[in-house]
């Protein structure tokens, strides 16, 4: 066990969360009423919209005042809130070990799915874990129960570090788990081929997912902000580079953009939303703010 | 591309430093843990070409500015960067002293001097103008073309640096260059100041002091040996006294001096000891037994290995033999000595009245009377015959005089009231023309006076200096008028410019005739204090005494810069001997700074670095002087701009 679960759950922490209310930004399929507004039109309790009547529609759902009044056949449409299936995709690679900032990506991402755990649970919301390296290494069906926080918890707190990502393989696994429509949170550092991992996210897609990444960088990996002869160590491979850190500083950054712009450029062209994080900002700070901006847009 | 100091190049080897830096500190570096090495590789995959290139870079500017570094200390100079220099003109002035034979820890002085004005010259462009002159007490210019002066002796005389200077001086001054450089390379002994004095040297002329003396050199010499006598009698004994002096900066204890004596290849050699204080000197005494008729040569030598080995040994020379025999032939002989025409001369050869001797006396006179009617005794072995009023000769003594003169002898000859006539005659039968007399002139009323002669002659030259003794004080109230024959010499001559004193040479003898008599008939001249010094030097200059007798001392300064200066010692001259010894200045070793010279000869110092250090020994003086056209500079501006470039590169490249 790499760390203990009482490491994942600060009472402060939580503390300050709890009136923060997630909303997805989509409708979800859901069989609790909640916040969460239900994907599935024109059946719940709440008038949404008109539209025009065409063939195959229900009869009982032409709205025939409006047709007395404008000769014309309107069906109504309605929306029901409903509870949301989360899932909580937790990258356990190697490469999540990385820890130069004196915490690593693995502790940073488990503390992050358990503070997502714990909010989606507060709302009633189902929510499962996933454990993803280059397969699947565990995975908890989402539940609304409140032993699932328990579950998730011990689920985080029993991995350890595992082979090199295949996103590309992990990802459809874990679609494949994740039959019911929802939200899926992806807690990794993405360090796959972007093809790849482009293929996974449609693969969630296809399955009407909404999908949120947060992604998870130690601050080395990101900026380099070394000088010096380095041994450079692969935490996933094993291979090592020695080189001088300033000379190749700027080199390394451009490249560390280039992809990450590509890779946020995937995102959006996507409609997923991509937080960045590094195991060197608050956690509490970065999911707040990153919380707050999201209940502002909806 | 020459070195002056190629051993820095050795220097070079430092170029493994940054080489062994690169390979061993590429080794070493400290591991940081990645998640991936995606973004290192596509970072190394861009710029990998580059930065080995850069690593390369920065290995070949680290070496190059090592290598650099060891170039830079090694002052190269490239000769092509003369340039024709026509407008320059460089004297050079090497001091070719008996000091100069000083040996350092890079040898002889002087051979360092010509070392160091070759790599002085070296510099100049082919149309810089070069005078090169060595020096001691005079100055000996020499063809720089030649280059026999890079193997040059010392010349064995004492420093002059007024010569020296004043000899550059004349030559800058005639130059119409531009710039002028005058060189001196010395030990800077002090005793070349003072002597010859010259004059400023003009502002436009760059005076550059090489100092090549060692500041206490360890030496002691013998500064002077002096016999009592340089002629002695046979049976006589002699003493020797000799100088020892001890010129260095430590006591010298027992020194060794050895008195060496030699002839006819018999030797003789004494020994003692003397201890001596630094800068004192000592006085070795030798008592002489007799010896043998003849040259007796030798030297005093101290016996010690020092710095100046030239004044180790001083040389000297006595001559054992008997007063000169002259035979006086008298005129005009009367029964009183007193009245006798002879009887003032006699006494003034033998410097003692009638009846006595006087040892100092050169001369041994035999005086034999004309009027007897008998032949001239034996002329073999006279040093000179010397003929007081006679008149006339038989024509076999006048053949026989003749032949004597021919021979080598020497003749002088007194004119009197007998009248010249006759005996000219016989003489010119005999080969021996003087002239035509004109027979006896009375003074009337003033009486005859030598009124001029020639000063240099050896005859007159001691009295040069009329405090020494006005020759025109002397009266004569008759004289024999003459007209010299075409082949004589008129040496002195009275006021009306009739002869005086003339000399005819003859074969390998000379004659000399007075137009007066040598007693008190026709003047009071031989009551005179002049008289006895004038009838010695008529004597001494037949005899050769005038020149300094059989035995002359000779020191090297006084050899004329035309001669050929020999080394010391004793030389045979035929007539005589002549001993060759040194200035004894030129062994102290008191030396003088640039900034005394500068003082003393008035001119700038040019070479700050010189006067800095006056005293630097020889061993230290190569490459002190900057070449003209050494590029260190250059190489110094190259190593800056690469270690720019190397700073720079080296804060943005990789490993």
């Amino acid at each position: 066990m790499s760390f203990e679960t009482q490491d994942l759950v600060d009472p402060a922490f939580f503390s300050r969360l709890e009136n923060i209310q997630l909303r997805a930004r989509a409708i979800v399929e859901g069989f609790l009423h909640g916040l969460h507004r239900s994907p599935y039109l024109g059946f719940s309790v709440e008038f949404s919209s008109h539209r025009e009547y065409v063939p195959g529609d229900d009869p009982k759902h032409v709205n025939w005042q409006l047709f007395a009044r404008s000769r014309r056949l309107y069906v109504k449409e309605y929306s029901a809130e409903t509870n949301m299936n989360v899932y909580l995709f937790l990258d356990v690679s190697g490469s999540m070990e990385c820890a130069n900032s004196g915490r690593s990506k693995l502790h940073y991402g488990s503390a992050l799915a358990a503070a997502l755990a714990h909010l989606a649970l507060k709302q009633r919301d189902a929510v499962g874990l996933t454990l993803v390296a280059d397969s699947i290494v565990s995975h908890l069906a989402p539940r609304a129960k409140p032993q699932q926080l328990d579950d998730i918890l011990c689920a985080i707190a029993a991995t350890t570090a595992r082979p090199p990502s295949d996103a590309s393989k992990a990802l459809h696994q874990a679609a494949e788990l994740a039959s019911r429509r929802g939200m899926v949170v992806i807690v990794s550092d993405l360090f796959d081929e972007l093809p790849a991992i482009v293929e996974g996210l449609e693969h969630l897609q296809f399955r009407n997912h909404e999908i949120l990444i947060f992604h998870l960088l130690d601050p080395w990996e990101r900026d380099l902000p070394l000088s010096g002869n380095i041994r450079f160590h692969d935490l996933e491979t094993g291979q090592e580079l020695v080189t001088q850190a300033e000379g190749i500083q700027q080199a390394y950054r451009r490249a560390f953009a280039e992809w990450r712009d590509a890779l946020d450029l995937e995102c959006r062209s996507r409609g997923i939303d991509r937080v960045e994080l590094t195991t060197a900002d608050p956690l509490d700070q970065s999911l707040l703010d990153y919380l707050v901006k999201r209940a502002r847009a909806y | 591309m020459g070195f002056v100091q190629a051993g820095f190049l050795t220097a070079a080897v430092a170029v493994a430093i940054p080489i062994i830096i690169h390979l061993v500190f590429g080794q070493r570096a400290r591991r940081v843990d990645l998640g991936t090495l995606r973004f290192l590789k596509i970072a190394l995959s861009r710029n990998m070409r580059r930065k080995r290139l850069k690593r390369w870079f920065l290995l070949a500017l680290r070496v190059a500015a090592v290598s650099l570094l060891a170039l830079l200390f090694a002052r190269p100079f490239l000769a092509a960067l003369q340039h024709r220099d026509d407008d320059r003109l460089v004297v050079m002035l090497i001091d070719c002293s008996a000091s100069m034979s000083q040996q350092g820890s890079q040898g002889r002085a002087l051979d360092v001097a010509a070392d160091r004005a070759r790599q002085i010259l070296v510099p100049y462009g082919a149309g810089a103008e070069v005078q090169l002159a060595f020096f001691d007490h005079s100055v000996h210019p020499v063809k720089i073309e030649s280059g026999d002066w890079e193997a040059a002796e010392t010349c064995g005389s004492s420093t002059d640096y007024g010569a020296a200077i004043g000899w550059a001086r004349d030559i800058c001054v005639q130059s119409t260059r531009l710039h002028k450089d005058v060189y001196l390379l010395t030990d800077l002994q002090r005793c070349g100041l003072g002597r010859t004095p010259a004059e400023a040297l003009p502002a436009e002329i760059r005076m550059h002091v090489v100092d090549l003396g060692a500041p206490y050199p360890r030496s002691a010499a013998v500064t002077r040996v002096t016999p009592s006598r340089l002629v002695v009698r046979p049976g006589e004994r002699i003493g020797v006294a000799a100088t020892i002096f001890n010129a260095g900066q430590f006591p010298i204890q027992k020194l060794p001096v050895v008195f060496h004596l030699e002839h006819a290849g018999r030797q003789r050699n004494w020994r003692t000891q003397v201890d001596l204080e630094p800068g004192a000197s000592d006085t070795v005494e030798f008592e002489l037994p007799q010896f043998d008729r003849g040259v007796w040569q030798g030297y005093v030598m101290a016996e010690i290995d020092d710095e100046l080995p030239f004044d180790n040994r001083r040389h000297f020379a006595v001559t054992v033999q008997p007063p000169l025999d002259v035979l006086v032939i008298d005129g005009d002989p009367t029964d009183s000595p007193v009245t006798s025409e002879t009887y003032f001369l006699e006494s003034a050869i033998r410097l003692a009245p009638a009846g006595e001797t006087y040892p100092e006396s050169p001369y041994l006179p035999q005086v034999v009377s004309a009027s007897s009617g008998n032949s001239l005794p034996s002329l073999l072995g006279k040093a000179a015959v010397v003929l007081a009023n006679v008149g006339n000769l038989p024509q076999p003594d006048a053949r026989r005089l003749g032949e004597y003169v021919k021979s080598g002898g020497s003749l002088l000859i007194f004119s009197g009231d007998r009248g010249d006539s006759g005996l000219f005659e016989r003489l010119a039968a005999a080969g021996l023309k003087l002239g035509e007399s004109l027979g006896p002139q009375r003074a009337d009323p003033v009486s005859w006076r030598l009124e001029g002669w020639e000063v240099d002659h050896p005859v007159f030259s001691p009295f040069a200096d009329p405090q020494y003794g006005d020759l025109r004080r002397l009266t004569f109230r008759s004289i024999t008028a003459m007209k010299p024959d075409a082949g004589t010499r008129v040496l002195a001559t009275f006021q009306d410019g009739s002869p005086a004193l003339i000399q005819r040479d003859h074969g390998n003898g000379k004659v000399l005739w007075f137009a007066s008599a040598c007693d008190r008939d026709w003047g009071d001249w031989p009551t005179s204090r002049l008289y006895v010094p004038l009838v010695h030097q008529l004597l001494g200059y037949l005899t050769g005494l005038t020149e300094g007798g059989p035995i002359r001392l000779r020191e090297t300064d006084e050899f004329a810069p035309s001669e050929a200066v020999p080394a010391p010692g004793v030389y045979d001259r035929g007539d005589y001997h002549e001993v060759v010894t040194i200035d004894p200045r030129e062994s102290e070793t008191d030396r003088c700074s640039i900034a005394d010279l500068a003082k003393q000869f008035r001119f700038a110092i040019d070479d700050q670095g010189d006067e800095a250090s006056p005293n630097l020994a020889v061993a230290g003086i190569a490459g002190r002087e900057l070449r003209r056209d050494e590029v260190w500079h250059w190489v110094l501006l190259v190593l800056l701009g690469i270690l720019l470039i190397e700073g720079f590169v080296a804060n943005r490249s990789t490993g």
